[in-house]
């Protein structure tokens, strides 16, 4: 079986290498991470002269967990986050979205970094970094950078990196307090398959008054140009107690700010009623959690 | 472009020149006839051409050659050892998870990595798992339950 694909591989020998050529070369090249888009990609048509093999860059694999602080590395696997032991007691909602990615063949090579920096608006690592207030480290021929993951999706495809610029990393540190999250992904199979909206919800209760938000972070992917976060809606919930009104008002109201499209898979109404629907499920399975069953109602 | 690489593959270490977008599952069908890793989709939806790559199930359709330089492969050629039949191989047959076949070396071959790196999942779980390997003939029932013997009989590595 003859492929179509047609590239050049480069394969440098080391980070300094990769950044110069993808400048270079600028729109004729693109970073190869784990290909599990870019290759099926390639071969259905879409063309790209070079690709510039980032596999085994030192830089782009720091990786801690367990810790305050998380750090995971661009090239880290999707199947690295989905098994973490570290990860998915201190923060399980990140393994529970990798554990949705593709199959685990696909997890096994796909990368985390490749997941973010192909800015598909479904993606399905987005939401629950997005929700725990990730950070991007990025590296390039003018230095690194470091921005909030929220800024660094700029369009469908489309992200904040420069010219020869690559993710290095994103970081979070461990929420603190009484808090609980959840990652939904709504798609017509169980498995193998892209969403049709992802929604993660955090929630921290007060450590003393049971009832009283401290913080909330909402988030959702293919429900607008970009994976978002709702500050609005999220402050609206800040300081206020937990009611299942208050939880169906900000649902309701995120399910009002996103700007989703009508494709084959939804249309934008449906997407819209369904980010509603699962920030509800989500603010309340929280708080459910949190607050133990004989206080949600 | 070509390159010269060196990988073990099924344990013995090849020499072999590969272009650069020549991909592993062609390099194995092709150069090393080692045809048992069938070509389905090559859109990584099907895992009919799943090997292990230093250990782990992969879509060797989404893996191009020139980046197996100095790693391993295990194809279903090289999962019986000493000429004794594997474990999972047996517990397919003695199931009858297999119609017209075309899956199964992949379907082995993702359950040997289920297996040898995420044992004693329940049978949900390992359904979950296996959701990358597809069969058009007969099912999944009789491949869960060869896969569920597999891993309680627990000789799979």
């Amino acid at each position: 079986v003859k492929d179509l694909m047609d590239f050049k591989l480069w394969q440098p020998s080391g980070i300094e290498e990769a950044m110069s050529w993808l400048a270079e070369m600028e729109h004729r090249a693109l970073p190869l991470a784990g290909g599990t888009d870019l290759l099926v990609k390639l071969r259905s048509g879409f063309s790209c002269p070079n690709l510039v093999d980032l596999q085994g860059l030192e830089e782009l694999q720091p990786y801690r967990t367990g810790g305050e602080e998380t750090v995971i590395g661009s090239l880290c696997l999707v199947s690295t986050v989905e098994w973490d032991a570290a990860l998915r007691s201190s923060v399980p909602c990140l393994p529970h979205a990798a554990g949705q990615l593709g199959s685990r063949q696909v997890r096994n090579l796909a990368t985390v970094g490749g997941n973010l920096c192909n800015a598909s608006p479904s993606a399905e690592l987005a939401p629950p970094l997005l929700a725990l207030d990730a950070v991007a480290e990025t590296t390039g021929p003018g230095g690194c950078r470091s921005l909030p993951l929220a800024q660094f999706f700029t369009g469908p495809g489309k992200t904040a990196l420069g010219r020869g610029e690559l993710l290095k990393s994103v970081r979070f540190r461990r929420p603190q307090g009484r808090w609980a999250a959840r990652y939904y992904k709504l798609s017509p199979r169980k498995a193998m398959d892209i969403a049709v909206v992802n929604v993660c919800v955090r929630l921290t209760l007060d450590d003393k008054d049971p009832e009283l938000i401290r913080d909330a972070a909402i988030s959702a992917g293919a429900a607008a140009p970009t994976p978002l976060r709702f500050p609005a809606e999220e402050e609206a919930l800040r300081g206020r107690r937990f009611t299942p009104e208050l939880a169906e008002r900000a649902a309701r109201a995120c399910g009002e700010a996103v700007r989703p499209i009508d494709d084959l898979r939804a249309s934008a109404a449906y997407r819209k009623e369904m980010v509603r629907v699962l920030v509800r499920r989500g603010l309340a399975e929280c708080y459910e959690q949190l607050y133990g069953r004989e206080g949600a109602q | 472009m070509t390159k010269v690489i060196q990988v073990k593959i099924n344990g013995s270490l090849q020499q072999l020149t590969v272009g650069d977008t020549d991909t592993l599952l062609t390099v194995l069908r092709e150069q090393l006839l080692l045809t048992g890793t069938k070509h389905g989709c090559g859109h990584g939806d099907c895992g009919a051409c799943t090997v292990l790559l230093d250990g782990k199930a992969v879509d060797s359709c989404l893996v191009l050659a020139a980046r197996t330089d100095g790693h391993e492969v295990t194809t279903i050629e090289g999962l019986a050892k000493e000429g004794a039949s594997h474990p999972l191989v047996d517990a397919f047959v003695r199931h009858g998870a297999v119609q017209c076949g075309y899956c199964t070396p992949g379907m082995i071959m993702s359950a040997a990595d289920l297996l040898n790196n995420h044992p004693g999942l329940d049978e949900q779980a390992i359904r979950r798992q296996m959701a990358g390997n597809l069969c058009r003939c007969t099912g999944y029932e009789k491949v869960a339950e060869a896969i569920l013997a597999a891993d309680q009989a627990g000789e799979t590595s």
